[in-house]
C-alpha cells in the first residue's frame, strides 16, 4: 500500500472514530468522512484556475443539480466546450449561499444576504430542464424526471448536493425548525433565519441549550461547531451567559477530523463552559414537551431544553442513492455517488463524473471542497470527450474559517491525509484571528460568486 | 492552493459587484475634471502644492478613520484583533482606503485649487510696472 493510501485510509478511519461509527454503523447510515468539513470555502481555494483550451465536440451533456458545483461545472463547460448540448436539470429556481447560513442563523447577517437566483448565474445557451431527476439509468446512459421526460446523454455530472434526513429522528419535521425552541441551521435561508429568531430570545432569557452533531457524513461539518460557539458568544455579550447552561453532543468522541484542531476544540469548548457529550446520537424529540431522547452507552436518556439546535443526519439524495450510480454497501461510501476521489470520475460508469456534496469521498463536503474538485471533474471530462488520458486530481482539500466568535476566526485548511494546507502561509491554521473573518464576512461570498461563474 | 492573477481579479469583481457602476460614475466624474483641468490649464501657472497637499490631507484623514472603524465596520471589534497579522492587515487596508480616496479627491482639487488665474497675474505685473 502507498504512502498516500495509507494516509487516506488514516482520514476514513478517524472520519468514522470521529462520527461514533463502526463500519457496519457508518454502512447503516451511508454516510463517510466530512466530518472535518467546513462550513465556507477557504479563499485560497476558490483563486485556484486551470481552464483547458476550449474543445470542439457534439456530446450531449447533463449536469443533474443547480446547486454551486453544478452551476459552476456549467459555467466551465460552456467556456471550454464548443458545439456541445449543455442541459442542467434541478427546478429549484432560488440559490442559498449556503456558506453564510451560520451567520443568519447567529444574527450577523440578514437573511436576504444569502439568497440568489440560479437565473442570475447559468450561462446562455445552456438548456435547463426545470425538472428532478427521479431515475438514474447509466446503462442505457439517460435519466428520467419526475414529470416523466426522458432525457439521453452522453456525458453526466451529477451534482445533486445531498438531503437532510429530518425523518431520521422520531417526531422531527422541517418544518418544526423555529418553533418549540428547535433550531437547524442547514437547508435553507428560512431555516437559519427561524433559528436565529430563537437563539436571539435564548440568549436573552437563558436556560439550557442542547447542540447536536448527527452521525454520518454531513455538509458543512463546522456548522454545528459554529452555532454553539456563537450562541455562547452572543450569552457572553448580553450578560447572560451565567444564566445558561450549553451541551453539545458529539455521535463519537471527536469534534473535528484535522487531528490539531480537533485538541484545540476539546479544550475550547469547556474553557467557555460548554459541556462535551461523547457517543450520543439523538433517537427523537417531543417538541411540546421540549425534551430530546438520546442513544447513549448506557442506554436511552431523556433532556429536558430550552433551546435545541437539532442537525438530522444527512445522505444523497434518495433518487442517486438507490441507482447504480451509488456505492454499494460494501462500500466506505456506501449510497454515495462512487467516484474515484482523485478523478472524480465514476469508478464504473467512465462516462459519468461528479462533483460537491454528493460524492463518496473521505472528507469535503463544503463549498471550498466544490471549488476544488470542479475544475477536476470538468478538465477529466474535457480529457475524456477527447480521448486524452485525465491528468487533473483532487487531493481532497477542504477548508473552514472556523468562526470562534463574532469578529474572529481560524482559517482551518486541509486535505485527505488530514494535512494542513494553508494558501496563505502568513495566516496561522492554528490560531484564531480577524483577517480569517474579514474573509468569512467580507470576501468569500464573492469568491464563492466567481466560482459560480467558473472564474476561479 | 495555487491561485491566479485572474482569479484574484475575478473575485475582486465579484466583492464590488455591487459597487462597480458606483465606482464607475466616481471615475468618469475624476476623468472628466481631470481633463478639464488640462483644458483650462492652457497658459495660467500650475499650483500643484496646496491640492497635493489637500489631497494627502484627506488620504491621511480616510486612514485614520479607516484604522478606528474597519474592525466595527466589519462587524468585529478591536479586542478581536490578535498578533501581527491583523494589526499589519488593519493598517495596510487603512493605507489604501487612504491612498484610494486620496486620489480619487486629486482631480477636484487640482481644479479648484491648482490653476492661478492668469488676468490678475497680468495685471499685477502690469501694476508693478507701472509704479516704477
Amino acid at each position: 500500500m502507498s504512502h498516500r493510501n495509507i494516509k487516506t485510509d488514516r482520514a476514513i478511519r478517524k472520519a468514522l472514530d470521529e462520527a461514533g461509527m463502526s463500519r457496519r454503523d457508518f454502512l447503516r447510515y451511508s454516510g463517510v468522512g466530512a466530518i472535518g468539513a467546513s462550513a465556507v470555502m477557504g479563499t485560497g481555494a476558490m483563486l485556484h484556475t486551470g481552464e483547458v483550451q476550449a474543445v470542439n465536440t457534439s456530446a450531449r451533456i447533463i449536469i443533474v443539480g443547480s446547486g454551486a458545483a453544478g452551476i459552476s461545472c456549467a459555467n466551465r463547460l460552456s467556456r471550454q466546450l464548443r458545439g456541445a448540448d449543455i442541459t442542467v436539470i434541478d427546478r429549484r429556481e432560488e440559490h442559498y449561499y449556503q456558506p453564510g447560513l451560520t451567520l443568519v442563523a447567529t444574527g450577523v447577517w440578514e437573511r436576504d444576504r444569502v439568497v440568489d437566483r440560479n437565473a442570475n448565474f447559468l450561462p446562455s445557451g445552456v438548456n435547463w430542464i426545470q425538472a428532478m431527476v427521479e431515475d438514474y439509468d447509466p446503462d442505457n446512459n439517460r435519466v428520467i424526471t419526475d414529470e416523466g421526460e426522458s432525457v439521453e446523454y452522453d456525458y453526466l455530472l451529477v451534482t445533486t448536493g445531498l438531503q437532510v434526513n429530518y425523518d431520521a429522528y422520531e417526531g422531527y419535521s422541517a418544518d418544526m425548525i423555529g418553533s418549540n425552541g428547535i433550531g437547524c441551521v442547514y437547508d435553507n435561508a428560512d431555516h437559519a433565519a427561524r433559528t436565529w429568531s430563537l437563539i436571539d430570545e435564548f440568549t436573552r432569557t437563558g436556560g439550557k441549550g442542547l447542540f447536536i452533531r448527527p452521525p454520518g457524513a454531513i455538509k458543512c461539518a463546522g456548522a454545528p461547531l459554529k452555532v454553539t460557539m456563537l450562541t455562547e458568544d452572543r450569552l457572553s455579550r448580553r450578560g447572560t451567559r451565567d444564566d445558561a447552561q450549553l451541551e453539545y453532543y458529539a455521535p463519537g468522541r471527536g469534534l473535528f477530523s484535522q487531528p490539531d484542531i480537533d485538541e484545540f476544540l476539546k479544550g475550547h469548548f469547556p474553557e467557555r463552559g460548554i459541556s462535551l457529550n461523547w457517543d450520543t446520537t439523538v433517537k427523537g424529540v417531543d417538541a411540546s414537551a421540549k425534551q430530546v431522547v438520546f442513544d447513549t452507552p448506557d442506554g436511552e436518556h431523556t433532556e429536558d431544553y430550552d433551546f435545541l439546535h437539532l442537525v438530522p443526519p444527512m445522505s444523497a439524495p434518495d433518487s442517486l442513492r438507490q441507482s447504480p450510480l451509488a456505492a454499494d454497501e460494501d462500500s466506505d461510501f456506501a449510497g454515495w455517488l462512487e467516484v474515484d476521489r482523485h478523478t472524480m470520475q465514476h469508478q464504473r460508469y467512465e462516462n459519468v463524473f461528479g462533483a460537491g456534496d454528493c460524492v463518496g469521498t473521505p472528507i469535503a463536503k463544503t463549498a471550498a471542497s466544490v471549488k476544488a474538485q470542479v475544475p477536476v471533474a470538468v478538465n477529466n471530462l474535457l480529457s475524456h470527450i477527447q480521448g486524452q488520458e485525465m491528468t487533473e486530481s483532487y487531493d481532497g482539500y477542504t477548508s473552514c474559517p472556523l468562526i470562534t466568535g463574532i469578529g474572529k476566526a481560524i482559517l482551518v485548511e486541509f486535505d485527505y491525509d488530514l494535512d494542513m494546507v494553508p494558501s496563505f502561509p502568513f495566516i496561522s491554521p492554528y490560531d484564531e484571528h480577524w483577517v480569517p473573518w474579514v474573509m468569512k464576512d467580507r470576501l468569500l461570498h464573492g469568491t464563492y460568486n466567481a466560482m459560480m461563474r467558473g472564474r476561479v | 492552493m495555487a491561485f491566479s492573477l485572474m482569479g484574484i481579479i475575478s473575485v475582486v469583481l465579484e466583492v464590488f459587484r455591487g459597487a462597480i457602476p458606483l465606482l464607475l460614475v466616481i471615475a468618469a466624474i475624476d476623468l472628466v475634471l481631470l481633463g478639464l483641468f488640462f483644458a483650462k490649464k492652457g497658459g495660467r501657472t500650475v499650483r500643484l502644492g496646496l491640492p497635493v497637499k489637500a489631497s494627502i490631507g484627506v488620504g491621511v484623514v480616510v486612514a485614520v478613520l479607516a484604522f478606528i472603524s474597519l474592525p466595527s465596520l466589519t462587524n468585529s471589534s478591536f479586542a478581536m484583533l490578535s498578533g501581527a497579522l491583523d494589526y499589519l492587515s488593519l493598517i495596510g487596508s487603512s493605507i489604501g482606503f487612504g491612498v484610494l480616496f486620496g486620489l480619487l479627491v486629486l482631480p477636484p482639487l487640482l481644479l479648484f485649487l491648482g490653476l492661478k488665474e492668469a488676468n490678475a497675474s497680468t495685471a499685477g505685473a502690469a501694476a508693478a510696472v507701472g509704479q516704477t
